[in-house]
């Protein structure tokens, strides 16, 4: 905002819920300098000028490098034929894990040794590098931050600075990506620079700020010599296959073709799906490519990896191979004006080759210039705000009719003088949006930029299955004959693109565990999506003698509404509006906090009388009640976990804040937590004595939000949640408190969360995630993992706790 | 290296990056159509953009696509592009349609592999509602129709002028200011109503 009066102080609050800098997060460094490469490299071929001035020599070395590579391609390929270039160029370029994709041979150098700086406490390592003759790859983690500082300013003010390679002469190598991870306490990022010059191994990575942390808040401007060496000779790298077989597409064998479908042409729609290359990883591949176009059809061409039935993977017997999206390497290219990089992971080598990529469906987005695309609309003489025109209109726009039902104007009081006129249109299914254009709608001497229609901004309202509003909005009160026409759309085509390749033979490997393939027995697996939709919609009928009084959470409007229910649901006891809620041991009380709350709470279920924890302050939330009720352990924000008697004696600091850290709960023997704590790798899992202070680590759980541990009555087992690979959704695993054993219970692709054992700790309750009409609603199942029996519960509620009947 | 030559480089890189001479219409003369210059602007607007995106699309992920895909498409038309009044009205148009364009399916909380906003980690922390009126006020804001709450995220968290967004939505800027103080007002009145 450029205007010089100060906000007033309501303004103030408005910043602060949906302005900056502590209502709405600021973009990360590291992606606006990948977007700034990425527009660099797009503005020099749309704009045509120079490179930047300041470093030509690195880039004009880098792209000399590329051309060359590409060169020795092609001639290798004219000279081998197209069958064995594969094993051919296989020698160029190598995976390094973590660092990426780098060139074999001479030109590659790497970090000679770790390079440690610590500075008020905080830590920060450079753990790898690499260079050749296209980048420069540095990878550095940070260590002993502080959560607190990092929130000083508000969770959305801007944090980190720019990072730099500084040479001895002084000529500068500025960060042109990176991507990383954080933990809390620490973070780890992937550094890329454009490609060092010859001979310069000794150079400083200069970090302005520390990537989580505000300005001011933690030491800047840090200095880290690196000395680079050549690879040694015996230098390992995993293999990088460039592909130069070209992409098989079919049509679509289904007879009732849309006008959207194809029918066996090489590139349908002027469009071709090309795998560039495929690296080989730790634990699977990346499969790297592009999608090309016809640049006067379309201005845009995508498709989206996640949209059910878009994109398969299968093995030469079938077999659905799971994968996930993943970041192509930019560097490697092609970028164009025409193209669009994409990458798909798996998490696998063990399924058998040739592999088969098929995509069936792409967006696309096209100008449309045909004069007859157009609708007409006569508002009549004096038209009035909430009028409707029944249009009944269907006009054909790149070949997909699009029929427009109604038309009618809303006045807002928004504007003065601004008119909307929602269109109501039930298009082709293929169309996903489209544009359209009043030539009548001019700007009056005051506006000086042209209107236009396009999807409605707003959320459509009572809206039947099929049907989309489009809105424009015009300068003044439009009246008289007017014709709306269609200026653009954006529409899904169908195709099977396909691409193939064959992985190099590897020996046998159990899956990875808790993979939902055809790998892994259905058996081992209690709910499924198949399973989910077989289980009636009733509630199904509770196993004789299973029972229990359950403590539920239902939406409330500032806190959820806090529930006691039997397992049947009957017997329903409304408790109060509050937080974190956590049943004690006999049933009689429950710990909770508060909206904006000055402590922890404590109800008395038969009187329902609250009182405060002496002692607890406004930060604690999340109490969890030793197997004796003598004892609250309880998370105090920024400042660890805390344990305390009921009546506040005896509280005190028994895990600090060092990390970020979850509790789950006691064990029997009333003495020791087990709570997880984020790293590097995720949530470990740990195990507290509060008498000594000793902790042992257990496992570590993938997650970076602590694994929404469930602990069991007897604290021999847990229930957690882990990304599912190839799917955006938890699954819900069990294990030993080791670790040991784990297995998956819930792969439900909607996500499920543990909700807490049963009291005898046979039976686990699973929180599921349903999408319904309205939105998203939360459904309860118990599950016994030891017989896969699945039973649905009536609407309880989210269950928080399972104890036994009192 | 020496501090010297560190301190020497650190300044010379900060000062060609914030290059604070060159006002925007300079950027935008129609014989100064070079990469330098659209990165320049780029780098003016993108945290804005960035911003009003996330809010309206909720998510980092989308956010981050929908800002890369406006600002790609500025560069496509940034060649013939007429500068008339501000350049960020013009950029928020290709934003606002872009926010419409996205479909991603939205995906859950990401895998540590993917996360590098700390402070959007840490928040997960902060499950414990402080404060009761900007709660309150959040829910109001929610329950705006969506005209009304883009007009709060142009303003406040693009942190565009009254002027900027009267060009970007056809109206004055004296119109614009009007209609803001009129909701601004309701929106205290109805936080007030719901304290007593």
């Amino acid at each position: 905002m450029s205007e010089t009066t100060p906000l007033s102080p309501f303004e103030n609050e408005i910043l602060a819920v949906m302005g900056a800098p502590s209502g709405v997060p600021d973009a990360s460094t590291a992606f606006i300098l990948s977007l700034k490469d990425r527009l660099h490299q797009q503005a020099l071929q749309d704009l045509g000028a120079k490179p930047v001035r300041r470093r030509p020599f690195i880039l004009q070395r880098g792209w000399a490098a590329a051309v060359i590579i590409l060169l020795v391609l092609a001639v290798t390929v004219l000279a081998i034929g197209p069958q064995r270039v594969l094993a051919a160029v296989r020698g160029l370029f190598g995976y390094i894990p973590e660092v990426g994709i780098m060139q074999e041979g001479s030109s590659l150098r790497v970090l000679a040794e770790p390079a440690t700086v610590e500075r008020d406490g905080i830590t920060l390592q450079v753990t790898e590098g690499a260079g050749d003759d296209l980048h420069t790859i540095v990878i550095y983690q940070t260590d002993g931050l502080s959560v607190a500082t990092a929130n000083s300013q508000g969770e959305g003010a801007m944090t980190g600075g720019l990072a730099m390679l500084v040479l001895p002469d002084g000529s500068i190598l500025t960060q042109t990506g990176g991507k990383g991870k954080s933990w809390g306490t620490g973070y780890q990022t992937r550094l890329v620079f454009p490609a060092l010059p010859a001979g310069a191994d000794e150079f400083t990575l200069v970090i302005e700020r520390l990537e989580s942390m505000p300005a001011g808040a933690a030491p800047e401007d840090w200095q880290i010599p690196l000395v680079f060496e050549t690879a040694p000779p015996d230098f390992e790298m995993l293999p990088v296959y460039e592909l130069t077989t070209p992409t098989e597409t079919l049509g679509g064998q289904d007879t009732a073709l849309s006008p959207t479908d194809s029918a066996g042409e090489a590139a349908p729609f002027g469009i071709q799906l090309t795998l560039d290359r495929v690296v080989e990883t730790e634990d699977g591949f990346q499969l790297q490519g592009h999608t090309s176009w016809d640049g006067q059809n379309y201005s845009l061409v995508s498709f989206d990896p996640w949209l059910a039935g878009t994109v398969t993977l299968s093995d030469a017997q079938g077999n659905d191979i799971p994968f996930e999206e993943t970041q192509p390497d930019y560097s490697l290219g092609p970028v164009s004006p025409t193209s669009s990089m994409w990458a798909l992971k798996t998490n696998s080598k063990s399924y058998p080759g040739p592999w088969t990529l098929v995509v069936s469906s792409m967006q696309v987005n096209q100008a449309v210039s045909d004069p007859s695309a157009a609708f007409s609309i006569d508002f009549g003489a004096d038209p009035q705000s909430g009028q409707t025109w029944q249009l009944d209109q269907r006009v054909q726009a790149a070949g997909l009719t699009l029929h427009a039902i109604s038309a009618s104007l809303r006045e807002h009081d928004l504007y003065s003088n601004a008119v909307l006129l929602d269109i109501l249109m039930e298009n082709d299914p293929a169309v996903m949006g489209i544009g359209l254009e009043d030539a009548l709608n001019q700007p009056q001497e005051d506006q000086t930029a042209a209107a236009g229609g396009g999807p409605g901004s707003g959320r459509p309202q009572d809206l039947q299955a099929g049907q989309q509003v489009t809105s424009i909005a015009y300068f003044e009160m439009p009246s008289g004959l007017h014709s709306l026409t269609v200026t653009a759309i954006s529409y899904l085509v169908k195709a099977e693109w396909r691409a193939s390749w064959t992985p190099p033979e590897v020996s046998s490997e159990p899956a990875p565990a808790g993979t939902p393939a055809a790998a892994v027995s259905p058996d081992t697996v209690c709910l499924t999506d198949e399973i989910w939709q077989q289980l009636s919609s009733q509630p199904g009928t509770l196993p004789e003698g299973l029972g229990g009084r359950l403590l539920v959470e239902t939406t409330g409007y500032l806190m959820p509404q806090l529930s006691l229910v039997n397992l049947d649901g009957s017997n329903r006891q409304e408790l109060l509006l509050g937080g974190w809620g956590s049943i004690s041991p006999d049933g009689s009380t429950v710990a909770y906090i508060e909206s904006d709350g000055p402590s922890l709470m404590l109800l008395d279920t038969a009187t329902m009388e609250s009182r405060q924890v002496p002692g607890s302050v406004t930060e604690d939330y999340h109490a969890e009640w030793s197997p004796d009720g003598q004892w609250l352990a309880f998370v105090r924000s920024n400042d660890g976990i805390y344990v305390s008697h009921p009546d506040g004696s005896g509280m005190r600091q028994v895990a600090d804040a060092s990390e970020v850290r979850f509790l789950v709960g006691w064990l029997p023997d009333n003495r020791r937590l087990v709570m997880t704590s984020l790293g590097i790798e995720g949530s470990q899992t740990q195990v507290l004595d509060v008498e000594t202070g000793l902790t042992e680590d257990m496992f570590v759980i993938e997650n970076a939000k602590g694994g929404f541990v469930q602990l069991s009555p007897d604290g021999t087992r847990v229930a957690f949640n882990e990304q599912l690979f190839g799917v955006p959704a938890y699954g819900v695993y069990i294990a030993n408190l080791d670790g040991s054993g784990k297995r998956l219970v819930s792969s439900l692709s909607s996500g499920a969360n543990p909700g807490g054992w049963s009291p005898d700790g046979e039976w686990l309750a699973l929180s599921v995630s349903v999408q319904e009409t309205a939105g998203t609603v939360k459904k309860s199942v118990i599950v016994q993992p030891d017989t896969c029996q699945v039973v649905l519960l009536p609407d309880v509620g989210q269950i928080i706790a399972w104890s036994a009947t009192p | 290296m020496t501090d010297r030559t560190f301190r020497k480089a650190l300044r010379e890189k900060t000062a060609m990056d914030e290059n604070p001479d060159m006002e925007e219409a300079e950027l935008l003369d129609g014989n100064n159509r070079t990469p330098e210059a659209f990165e320049q602007l780029y780098l003016r607007h993108v945290q804005p953009v960035f911003r009003y995106l996330y809010s309206r699309l909720g998510n980092r992920a989308d956010a981050e696509d929908a800002t890369a895909e406006t600002f790609l498409a500025a560069l496509n038309g940034f060649a013939s592009y007429r500068h008339k009044g501000y350049f960020s009205a013009w950029l928020f148009s290709i934003a606002r349609h872009k926010a419409v364009d996205i479909y991603r399916k939205d995906r859950e909380p990401a895998a540590l592999d993917d996360t590098t906003d700390i402070a959007g980690d840490v928040d997960i922390l902060e499950d414990v509602i402080h404060n009761q009126r900007r709660e309150a006020l959040t829910c109001l804001i929610a329950a705006l129709p969506e005209e009304e709450h883009d007009l709060l995220r142009l303003r406040y968290t693009a942190g565009l002028s009254y002027s900027e967004i009267g060009q970007l939505l056809n109206r004055s800027e004296g119109a614009i200011k009007k209609t803001i103080y009129r909701l601004l007002a309701r929106l205290e009145s109805q936080l007030e109503d719901y304290h007593e």
